[in-house]
């Protein structure tokens, strides 16, 4: 449970890293890239085709046939209600991928934008945004995410704005510093000096070369996000039940560790290969997108 | 009561979690057998390991039972609740008189009793600590349930005279309450908060060291008098929040207790060598709550549909596995006035949809149940009851809130429906009754605003009615009539599920979930 400064201070120093020894192969050459692709593309078109894929109602229980073991009709066994767990665990993808992609879009635009603006004309505005900004770095995520799911109640609409309200200011970090940085390069101080409009030289010219950082960010900020949900999931405090969610499986899954182990343990090794897959996807968008590249 | 639950001064319990409940059914006879052992070895520190820590060791006010277990070891109240739980038995106190009006009550003493830093135990004892906890009663503590004490007299050093304010038989099991706990008059010349930092006794175990969130200690009363007990040298109550974790300290020996197995690792911790688990028989009976503020709850055939369409046999084999019955009545087989001949609804999908098609939504309705998030017994009954009620056509919403706040949504209206549960504190059915059907009695009727003047009515009288038989006439009468009401939905009645070493003796759990730990000592 890491909190976004961490990941982000990581993330960072990796791509300086990176950068230093990077070669110009092609995306498919890429491994990272291929890797992750190929994980998270089977992973979505799971959650995608889960009705199709699915043996089995992920909610429908047969109190007559609970806790069994893995057999030929439920590869995976049952839960305490009886529900198929590999039906549940090809469900929970879809909750898990829907929450943990569609979260980042908010934060993601409105920090960006927020970020290149505070970068670029600087001054108080850059001032009051970085104080607010300051006061929510002081808290770690899921603390922050926990609480206004409390207040918000549970839910997968307040999970969303619980990820945004919290999750927005390390793109404002990232794009204000990559801003900061170009403002002072020759091919915008050109920009400048040509007459162009500061909205034309911001999101024409600084734009493109300093938002492929927050995209790769963001694959880092999924990973995060899978991680707050199915953190609520295992508190309780997640998509309410009985809809198939990995970590309210993890939950129920607990009480039967030592007899069931593979209720709590599977969806487990989801969350952790779904992360696995997008963080690939990110060093490679890294390695696709950098600056460095392009040149 | 206990409960883990509530703030108020009652004690909704959460259904589950903590007290794992018990179980009723079988009842299990290792209570009595376990009472007979060898000849006690005396010394060694008992370790019980629990969920969740004490948070105070006040008795007049604090309402959970992780603290009131621990705290009423070291101060006792004057009589006790036998190990049946249906009735009272003298304890510090040789026995009471009570005068043919039955307005006064003349309670003799133990002279030989002395608290534990030596000071001997007086009437003038008894007069302030039962005054002090009346006086709670406009602070959220437990003087309510005093409310019938009328004055306290001094007569002489071992007798005390109370006079009551009308005949009122409940009387002598509020005095075995742990709130009427007996403290030094006057906490020894120390404020009432100084005290409960290091509060003295006539219990068995003093006073050791607290590290909160952490252990409890306490430590043998020298001066305890019932001579040659307790047999421990000292208790300890450490916090292992994992039952995992517990499951495998207690299979390892770090611990000797543990307090709270869950019912899926019961019967594999029955079958493990060097484990004894015990299913105590309890005072629990867990339910469904309607808010009848909250419509369609106001009409008795929703409620009765509801109470219709949950198959109680399927809850216990899943939840509990198998360790409970069917709930028929407001009140536990472990109480006294139970009736088993009471006709509560069970479970009847064509009964169900009949009452429902009788009602003012016949076609069915959305709803909610408000539950606490991480109790895993209230989350698996929400998700069964559910999957059942949408089979009448009723659409229940799951609503999982952090416990406080699930716990301040009820208590302020704000829920549809939600499960609770609760145990009694005293072998005595006004204390629940009074809670459960008066609107006045301090909780709005267990919160769901029901508000029937039949049984209100029934109520008082019962709890003014000195003849048992009478007694007993009227208590059945409330409990068909709240059934038919289905003001709640009753559930289940579980035991206390328990886990101890083989080398813990004579350890027992009473229906009202304390123990008397002046009787275990421990085997080498």
């Amino acid at each position: 449970m890491s909190s976004p400064t961490f990941l982000l201070v990581g993330f960072q120093a990796r791509r300086r890293a990176k950068a230093r020894s990077r070669s110009l192969k092609p995306w498919y050459r890429n491994t990272p890239l291929v890797a992750g692709m190929i994980v998270v593309g089977l992973l979505i078109l799971l959650a995608i085709f889960a009705p199709l894929i699915a043996p089995y109602d992920p909610i429908a229980q047969d109190l007559g046939a609970t806790l069994q073991g893995p057999s030929a009709a439920h590869w995976l066994g049952t839960d305490k209600f009886g529900r198929d767990v590999l039906s549940r665990l090809i469900w929970g993808a879809q909750v898990d991928l829907r929450v943990g992609f569609l979260a980042v879009l908010i934060p993601f635009v409105f920090g960006s934008i927020l970020g290149a603006f505070a970068g670029y004309f600087g001054g108080w505005f850059d001032a009051i945004v970085m104080r607010i900004v300051d006061v929510f770095f002081a808290f770690p995520f899921l603390v922050m995410v926990i609480v206004l799911v409390f207040i918000l109640g549970s839910g997968e609409t307040s999970i969303y704005l619980a990820i945004a309200a919290v999750s927005w200011v390390s793109y404002v970090k990232i794009v204000r510093g990559e801003v900061i940085s170009a403002k002072e390069q020759d091919y915008v101080v050109g920009a400048r000096l040509g007459g162009m409009s500061n909205a034309r030289v911001l999101f024409r010219h600084i734009g493109p070369n300093v938002f492929s950082q927050a995209i790769i960010y963001a694959m880092s900020d999924i990973v995060m996000n899978i991680m707050g949900i199915v953190t609520l999931g295992y508190l309780g405090l997640g998509i309410a039940p009985p809809t198939a969610e990995w970590g309210s499986m993890i939950l129920e899954g607990q009480e039967f560790i030592t007899t069931h182990w593979l209720q709590a343990t599977v969806p487990g090794l989801m969350v952790v290969i779904t992360s696995l897959g997008v963080s690939w996807l990110g060093d490679g968008l890294s390695d696709l997108l950098s600056p460095e590249r392009r040149k | 009561m206990k409960n883990r639950s509530s703030v108020l001064p009652m004690t909704l319990i959460t259904v589950g979690a903590l007290l794992l409940s018990g179980c009723a059914a079988a009842g299990n006879a290792a209570g009595s057998a376990d009472r007979q052992g060898g000849d006690p070895v005396a010394g060694g520190d008992l370790v019980i390991a629990r969920s969740a820590g004490a948070t105070s060791v006040d008795l007049t006010t604090v309402h959970n039972n992780n603290s009131i277990f621990v705290a009423d070891q070291i101060m006792e109240p004057l009589f006790m609740g036998t190990d049946d739980g249906k009735e009272v038995k003298p304890w510090p106190a040789e026995g009471y008189e009570v005068s043919d009006d039955l307005l006064t009550y003349t309670v003799t003493l133990r002279d030989d009793v002395t608290f534990s830093n030596g000071d001997p135990m007086t009437a003038d004892d008894v007069k302030f600590s039962i005054e002090a906890t009346t006086k709670t009663a406009d602070t959220g503590g437990w003087g309510y349930l005093n409310e019938g004490i009328d004055t306290i007299t001094v007569i002489d050093d071992t007798t005390v005279q109370i006079m009551v304010k009308y005949p009122w038989s409940p009387f002598i099991a509020v005095l075995s309450l742990f709130s009427n706990a007996i403290v030094p008059a006057n906490y020894g010349g120390v404020s009432a908060e100084e005290f409960y930092e290091a509060p003295v006794g006539t219990g068995p175990f003093a006073w050791g060291e607290w590290k909160k969130g952490q252990s409890l200690k306490l430590v043998k009363n020298e001066n305890y008098w019932q001579k040659g007990k307790p047999y421990l040298d000292s208790v300890t109550w450490t916090v292992v929040p994992d039952v995992n974790t517990r499951k495998l300290q207690l299979q390892g020996g770090q611990i000797d207790i543990d307090e709270a197995p869950d019912w899926s690792s019961f019967s594999s911790l029955e079958n493990t060598p060097g484990i004894v688990a015990t299913a105590f028989k309890s005072t629990l009976i867990s339910h469904v709550a309607f808010n009848q503020l909250s419509k369609p709850f106001d009409d008795v055939h929703v409620r009765r549909a509801i109470a219709f369409a949950i198959d109680r046999e399927a809850l216990i084999d899943a939840v509990l596995f198998g360790n409970g019955t069917p709930a028929n009545s407001l009140l536990n087989p472990g109480s006294p006035y139970y009736d088993k001949d009471v006709k509560g609804p069970t479970y009847d999908i064509e009964k169900a949809k009949a009452e429902l098609a009788m009602s003012s939504v016949p076609d069915g309705f959305s709803t909610s149940i408000s539950i606490s998030s991480g109790n895993t017994e209230q989350a698996s009954n929400a998700q069964i009851i559910q999957s059942e009620l949408a089979e009448i056509g009723i659409d229940m919403e799951i609503k999982p809130l952090e416990p406080t706040a699930t716990r301040q949504a009820v208590q302020s209206g704000d829920f549809d429906m939600t499960l609770t549960g609760w145990t009694m504190d005293m072998p005595d059915p006004d204390h629940w009754t009074t809670f459960a059907v008066d609107p006045d009695g301090g909780a709005k009727s267990d919160y769901t605003s029901y508000n029937n003047p039949e049984v209100i009515a029934l109520n008082k009288a019962a709890q003014r009615e000195n003849d048992p038989k009478k007694r007993a006439e009227l208590y059945t009468e409330l409990q068909q009539i709240t059934g038919d009401d289905a003001f709640l939905a009753y559930l289940y009645y579980s035991p206390y599920a328990w886990a101890t070493t083989d080398k813990v003796n004579d350890f027992f759990v009473t229906p009202l979930g304390n123990y008397h730990l002046e009787d275990v000592y421990k085997s080498e």
